[in-house]
């Protein structure tokens, strides 16, 4: 069952909506649960809004990784790497909102007894600020593009930076029922995905009992022979995780292009 | 199964007949209930509506030999979409066990 969008939709656009057997609806829910997860392994975040917690940065660079300066902090010193940079790139898009973000040189990604302690929290406004460029219709701030700016420069020794954070979409968003954001093409994509999976398996059903209409556009029985559709075959034969290239364009606009290139 | 097609703020009757495995005929007792419930996957739903107990506005389902299910008109005015119209029996005399009847496909349209 997804979570993103409802089976009803994937049902309404099969056809089936009127009468539907049991087990096409269980093909239905389970097209619709792999659809999502094509999506959010596509997207590279799950678009639902949710509190995360993630430990940054998370991955060790190399490039002049042996230049740089000795900064203290507390009572150790501590290198700062010349990559070091004044912005974060989150992994969840957008950034509704900062619980609690901690900076401790010896967190140990969380490992370390009494890492992140209160005293290495920060304060939102004075020691960082996301980049918020809009206001949502319940007129909260939104960051779209996940950035997390800095006064000084983010540490650079990976699981050094905790933060807990609200990022993704509402469902009134995702539904394109929300009057400022439209995420609609994400629920769209998922039901158009669903459909396509689903399908492939009742065709795939179909072929197991005989010749019907399907990827076979004909067979002759003597000298048996038979011709199949290049389109249809390419998509019941493709992984079933695979996306439709129409629904990777519609999608382009919310991958988190900034940590798929950082990471 | 079945499509259902309303309008928002437009009240919406339909019947509902209940079969066991047999196909025979469910017909409910004073002690058993009959909910309708619609809703999207993982969302609060959007309106719950008991046997025996009206809401607000007036929604109802009246037991017999075919459950009548009614939607008042101020109950339906959340978001038009696809929803969910999930039917459950309360079954009093097997110890008390909500029975799933049915799932259907529910289509709410601005009016």
């Amino acid at each position: 069952m997804g979570n993103i969008t409802n089976v009803s939709s994937v049902l309404l656009d099969l056809g089936l909506s009127a009468s539907v057997t049991d087990e096409q609806r269980a093909i239905a829910n389970q097209a619709l649960k792999r659809a999502e997860s094509s999506v959010k392994r596509f997207l590279g975040y799950d678009p639902l809004q949710s509190t995360r917690t993630e430990y940054y940065p998370q991955m060790v660079s190399s490039l002049n990784a042996f230049s740089g300066i000795w900064d203290i902090s507390g009572d150790q010193a501590v290198f700062e790497s010349s990559t070091s940079a004044n912005e974060l790139q989150l992994k969840g898009l957008p950034i509704r909102s900062i619980t609690n973000l901690y900076i401790d040189h010896n967190g140990r990604n969380g490992t370390q007894t009494d890492s992140f302690s209160a005293s290495t929290e920060q304060t939102e406004g004075t020691d960082f600020w996301p980049n918020y460029d809009m206001i949502d219709s319940d007129g909260n701030k939104v960051c779209n593009d996940g950035l997390l700016k800095r006064a000084g420069a983010w540490p650079t020794n990976p699981g050094t930076i905790k933060i807990v954070y609200i990022s993704g979409y509402t469902r009134d968003e995702l539904h394109g029922q929300d009057s400022v954001i439209d995420a609609g093409l994400i629920a769209e994509v998922i039901v158009d995905e669903a459909v396509q999976k689903a399908k492939s398996v009742f065709v795939k059903m179909k072929q197991s009992v005989g010749f019907v209409a399907g990827p076979l556009t004909s067979e002759r029985m003597g000298d048996y022979s038979y011709t199949l559709a290049a389109s249809a075959v390419d998509r019941l034969f493709s992984g079933v995780n695979d996306m439709l290239p129409s629904s990777k364009d519609k999608l382009r606009d919310f991958i988190n292009y900034g940590y798929s290139l950082n990471s | 199964m079945s499509l259902l097609y309303a309008y928002k703020e437009t009240g919406y009757t339909t019947d509902i007949t209940i079969l066991d495995a047999d196909g025979d005929t469910i017909t409910p007792d004073s002690n058993d209930k009959v909910k309708a419930i619609i809703y999207r996957t993982g969302e609060t739903a959007k309106l719950t509506v008991t046997s025996g107990t009206p809401t607000t506005n007036g929604s109802s389902i009246t037991i017999g030999a075919v459950q009548r299910l009614r939607l008042d008109a101020s109950d339906l005015d959340f978001e038009a979409g696809v929803y969910t119209l999930e039917i459950l029996f309360y079954d009093y005399s097997d110890s008390q066990e909500l029975k799933m009847v049915s799932k259907q496909v529910f289509c709410l349209e601005d009016s």
